[in-house]
């Protein structure tokens, strides 16, 4: 039976109004703004989780983020949040918390047999246990995965708000202790722009209870008054709830900021989490140490907590954490503690394992045991006595509380993120920051500093350095503290050799035991020693148990801790949630879509979306009730029977200007362009300098000096930046500059044999016969009176101009071409009928036929090879071996049984062997339905194809287990002769 | 207590769209600064958004070079009016509307009115221009003009954000 209870007036919240909250479904009141830990100790909440592997009971044990096992779920609005420290948790009205880890609850857990089972479970089982026999193991992944981990994964996407910002400082302090405080009013007063974060609600908790004065304040007082001033300075940036989560590289720092834990009133979009993306040029650690607990049998039971959580709830909360408290130490502060829960009203007990020390806590009305230990407690659902042996024999002493000291470890985290290599002190007993690296300094507890004067000292100088170090001159005034002195003393360990259930990682259920048949087993570094046992691995990173861990690795090695040394500390130093890292970026705007300037004309055509790389193209317009394949075939159709607009929009385009433009195509594209005319555009195939196709286009010639490049419209970006660079860097004698421009223009294509009377309705400027307006020709004039460039290419193969106008006056073109195009009864067409018309004409495309291996000999294009110049890519394709007849080259491919429809994603194999392994002669890249040949079609790629045209192959999909014969053919299947788009 | 969205009141950011500019981007073959090719004339802004590379804004009358490539000088001037959007983003928390999406130093000592710079805003690339105090425009591609603007109201909204 817990004794806990509120001490009215006590605390930072006194006088905060009450508010109600449930746990497992019992109601309790609680006060605004404590930590849920606070509530459900004051409530009387002992049990409050179940560990990872045996299901012990688990209480509050911690009053921070070092909490390793009152973890619980917390049922939102915005979906459930498991594995949440109750520690971290701010109260609010209508809070509901849930155990987890336990069936049917955390106070009665039919699943604590494995407890009782715990001598067939010791750590790294798994290694050695579910091998056998192999059949069985489905049986013991569904069995594992039920009772493994810790809460559950919620199953409704997160709707929680997460944000983040950007921020730069000069200098950044991490912890709002005294050392933190007194660094960062130095540095703000000389200047510097300053963040101090502390992943608390309130700056100098370590303070809260201190009997030292600083400047003739108390200290926490001191602390208040410094965090006023701090306030008003334009120049600092306070952060509280935040923790320094990781320090990475160039000064560059993460802090996760809690905002609120509360949900939002309805409609308000405050965010609950903030990442701070931080460059900072120096770093003050002042991230203060960490109590490491006692270790001894059942030291897991609810009712075990480390001394500072137990007076911290009574500085903070004004909570009494228990009626019969018993402290076990080994340092006067233990007995400090003591005294101030004896003063609040708790009957406290204080076992120590030195001869002597402070009076203290005898003169405020605890019992004070010398040279005596706590060895063992009991009561299963949380401590009800305690063993206790000593110089006065053994006995069981009756104890709801037992608040355990073993020394302090400074909180080396953040420190050792930039570098630095922690040393084990010997005369402390703890490890302490080893050298630094340029840009961090640790400061006051952290760097084993315990004594408040001495603390506020050498923040004092760490500060001025750290200005110096950024060309600020600060004051070097160090406030004066009185009767401070060094509170952590030399720390104590436990005799724990022989002892059961002593547990190091209290999450992991790792015990001393475990870490010794570790070492037994031969496991010697202590990242092994980690690995294999978990130890460290939890939630909690092992902050309050690695210490104490490294000692037991230690006596198991017969080896200093020294030599064990610590793991390596990685980020982030707290778990972060998922989101805060994602931070606020919904699909849409991780990955930003582009749209054309006719997109709301799409969308009210009907047309169905295609997601084609950065943009939105419409894929089809459906009419009626079309299926997609009817909507397709009517495009394909309408185009080659008539005419058809498409939005092209998206192709890229680069202006090029200069003197030696023509210098620079020859060198970029395999052909030659010594000859292209102004007005007249030119086919270009474009290499990487291995000889494999990169990007093709035509380029327009529209002056002299001035031209007009297209590229694809997925290589606009990647085409442009290798121009630049090779003008910039490899060729910077040429007299050449280029801009990109595709977002300037608009472009639609008028496709079909009809296109020429369409565009003669609305041309202004230009004649569109064959003869005044050639195939690949280019026009400047005006079209619907828009001005505009006209360019006469083909990607259909049928008769084909490509508009191209002001891009805010797209709309307007697409609506005059659409009108102009009534009495043809001219159709829109999308990306995927587009697909089938380039196919039918045998077109390649990048990044299907043309697809990272293929060069211009092996897709048919041999003939665009320049002979007469050089060209990047030229070395390359000189290779014998890129010309070699046996490579993968472009054929067509059609049914044999012209009904019959060729399977996707298909291999081409020989038909007297279909299914030997590596038999593949080659696969299909594009395949289509097409409605002009009444057929399927597709483009492959086959080891020698252009000599094996008339050949009998099967196409076989194997995993849709379909195999159809089929004749390869040449590749154009449509107009091979191109009369249609030239005449 | 934090500040709210509530709190701080709707005009705390405002998104509005730059219309009715005129843009031009010069650019120099020897690389040059094409600046001087808008004269002294004044109501157009010039920002460096390369190496030989210069926007040229006008606002409301101002004339700028006409589009073409003038082979004596090696000077390309293009036409880049429909390009891009841009968006002012105005108000007390303009700044931490823009923090939230750009790396770059915002303090007034490294980015004072008047400065450009071409950089990241979350996925997108964008001309940030400080045009007053608590003003930033931001250019981008105009195909991503829709997406930008929902990101700026999305990244607002915790301060209370209008549209202009």
């Amino acid at each position: 039976m817990s004794g806990a209870r509120r001490i009215p007036g006590a605390g930072l919240l006194a006088g905060a109004p009450p508010v109600s909250f449930c746990f497992d479904g019992h109601r309790h009141t609680g006060v605004a703004g404590e930590s849920l830990a606070a509530a459900l100790i004051a409530n009387g909440e002992r049990v409050v989780a179940r560990s990872f592997k045996y299901h012990r009971p688990r209480g509050v044990m911690g009053i921070g983020n070092e909490e390793p096992g009152a973890l619980v779920t917390i049922a939102r609005p915005t979906g459930d949040e498991p594995n949440v420290r109750a520690t971290t948790v701010e109260l609010y009205d209508g809070l509901e918390a849930r155990g987890q880890n336990a069936w049917p609850s955390v106070r009665f857990d039919l699943t604590a047999v494995n407890d009782v089972l715990s001598p067939l479970f010791p750590a790294g089982f798994y290694y050695k246990t579910f091998m056998e026999p192999v059949s069985a193991w489905p049986f013991y992944e569904r069995m594992i995965r039920r009772i493994a981990g810790l809460g559950e994964v919620p199953r409704v996407a997160d709707r929680e708000i997460y944000t983040s910002t950007h921020a730069h400082a000069d200098i950044l302090v991490a912890g709002g202790g005294a050392a933190g405080l007194q660094a960062a009013l130095i540095a703000a007063r000389a200047g510097a722009r300053v963040i101090l974060a502390d992943e608390n609600p309130w700056f100098g908790l370590g303070l809260l209870g201190e009997t030292a004065t600083i400047d003739g304040l108390p200290a926490h007082d001191w602390a208040r008054e410094v965090g006023k001033e701090l306030a008003q300075f334009e120049n600092v940036t306070l952060l509280k709830r935040t923790s320094v989560a990781g320090r990475y590289e160039q000064g560059f720092v993460i802090l996760c900021q809690n905002l609120r834990d509360a949900p939002p009133a309805a409609g308000d979009p405050m965010p609950r989490w903030r990442l701070w993306k931080l460059r900072v040029k120096q770093t003050i650690i002042a991230t203060g140490a960490i109590e490491r607990p006692l270790l001894f049998a059942n030291n897991d039971r609810p009712g075990v907590m480390t001394t500072s959580a137990a007076v911290g709830y009574l500085d903070r909360y004004g909570v009494l954490v228990g009626g019969r408290i018993m402290v076990a130490a080994g340092d006067d502060a233990a007995h400090d503690a003591a005294a101030r829960l004896a003063r609040a009203g708790a009957q406290v007990t204080v076992v120590d394992s030195r001869d002597s020390g402070s009076r203290i806590a005898l003169e405020a009305g605890a019992s004070v045991e010398w040279r005596a230990r706590a060895v063992n407690t009991r009561g299963r659902a949380g401590v009800t006595t305690v063993r206790i042996e000593g110089s006065a024999g053994h006995r069981w002493v009756p104890a709801d509380i037992v608040a355990t000291s073993g020394g302090w470890s400074p909180a080396l985290h953040l420190y050792a993120q930039t570098g630095g290599k922690p040393v084990w002190d010997d005369t402390r007993q703890m490890f302490i920051p080893g050298t630094t690296e340029q840009g961090a300094v640790t400061v006051g507890a952290c760097n084993g500093t315990f004594d408040l004067g001495a603390a506020l000292g050498e923040a004092t100088s760490a500060a001025v350095k750290v200005c110096e170090a950024i060309r600020l001159t600060a004051a070097a005034r160090s406030p004066v503290a009185e009767n401070s002195h060094d509170t952590a003393g030399a720390g104590q360990w436990s005799e724990v050799r022989g002892r059961k259930r002593c547990f190091v990682d209290i999450q992991n259920d790792v015990t001393v035991a475990d870490l010794d048949l570790a070492v037994q087993e031969g496991y010697r570094s202590i990242e092994h020693v980690k690995r294999y046992t978990t130890l460290g691995m939890g939630t909690d990173q092992g902050k309050l148990g690695n210490v104490n861990g490294v000692k037991a690795i230690a006596e198991a090695r017969g080896e200093a801790m020294s030599a064990v040394g610590t793991t390596r500390f990685r980020p982030p130093y707290v778990p972060l949630p998922m989101g805060v890292v994602a931070a606020h970026l919904s699909p849409d705007q991780h990955h930003p879509m582009r749209r054309t300037a006719a997109h709301q004309l799409h969308e009210a055509a009907g047309c169905v979306w295609l997601n084609a790389g950065a943009w939105l193209r419409p894929q089809f317009y459906r009419r009626g009730g079309e299926t997609d394949l009817e909507a397709v075939n009517r495009e394909v159709l309408a185009v080659r029977r008539n005419v058809g607009l498409v939005d092209v929009s998206t192709l890229g385009k680069i202006e090029i200007a200069g003197p030696d433009t023509i210098t620079f195509l020859n060198r970029v594209y395999t052909n030659g362009w010594s000859t292209l005319k102004v007005g007249m555009g030119r086919y270009g195939l474009m290499l990487r300098e291995d000889g494999i196709v990169f990007d093709d286009g035509v380029t327009m010639r529209l002056g002299e000096q001035h031209f007009v490049m297209s590229t694809t419209s997925s290589g606009a970006g990647a085409v442009y930046e290798w121009l630049t660079m090779l003008l910039e860097t490899r060729w910077r004698d040429l007299r050449v500059t280029l801009m990109p421009v595709t977002e300037q223009w608009f472009a639609a294509a008028l496709a079909g044999p009809k296109a020429r009377e369409v565009l003669g309705r609305v041309a202004e400027g230009f004649e569109v016969s064959n003869d005044a307006f050639p195939f690949m020709g280019g026009r400047v004039g005006r079209v619907a009176g828009i001005p505009a460039r006209v360019f006469r290419i083909s990607f259909s193969g049928e008769l084909s101009y490509e508009i191209n106008v002001p891009a805010d006056r797209g709309e307007e073109l697409w609506t005059a071409l659409l009108d102009a195009g009534r009495p043809e009864e001219m159709a829109p067409y999308g990306l995927e009928s587009m697909g089938v018309l380039r196919l039918e004409k045998g077109h390649f495309v990048i990044g299907r036929e043309a697809e990272g291996r293929t060069n211009p000999y092996d897709i048919g294009l041999g003939r665009m090879v320049s002979t007469k110049k050089w060209f990047v890519g030229k070395e390359a394709l000189d290779f014998p071996e890129m010309k070699n007849p046996r490579r993968r080259q472009l054929v067509g491919v059609v049914p044999a049984n012209k009904t019959e429809r060729l399977p996707s994603s298909a291999h081409l194999v020989l038909p007297e062997a279909p299914d030997k392994v590596g038999g593949s002669q080659g696969w299909v890249a594009s395949m289509a339905w097409s409605p002009t040949l009444d057929h399927d079609i597709a483009l492959a790629l086959v080891e020698g194809g252009h000599a094996r045209t008339g050949e009998r192959l099967l196409a076989y999909a194997p995993i849709a287990g379909k195999k159809v014969a089929v004749d390869l053919v040449a590749p154009h299947f449509y107009d091979p002769d191109g009369g249609r788009q030239s005449g | 207590m934090a500040e709210t969205a509530t709190s701080l009141g709707a005009t705390a950011v405002v998104v509005a769209e730059r219309l009715g500019l005129t843009k031009r981007l010069v650019k120099r073959i020897d690389g040059s600064d094409g600046a001087e090719v808008a004269g002294a004339a004044t109501g157009i802004e010039r920002h460096a958004v390369g190496p030989g590379e210069t926007l040229l804004v006008a606002i409301g009358e101002a004339e700028l070079p006409a589009p073409g490539y003038d082979a004596d000088t090696g000077t390309l001037v293009v036409e880049i009016s429909s390009s891009q959007v841009v968006f002012r983003l105005s108000g007390e928390k303009a700044q931490a509307v823009v923090a939230k999406a750009a790396a770059i130093d915002l303090d007034d000592r490294h980015f004072p009115v008047l400065a450009s710079a071409v950089c990241r805003f979350g996925a997108y690339r964008v001309l940030l221009h400080r045009a007053e105090a608590n003003s930033y425009d931001l250019h981008v591609d105009r195909s991503l003009g829709k997406a930008l603007r929902d990101y700026l109201l999305d990244l607002g909204a915790e301060f209370g954000v209008t549209e202009g």
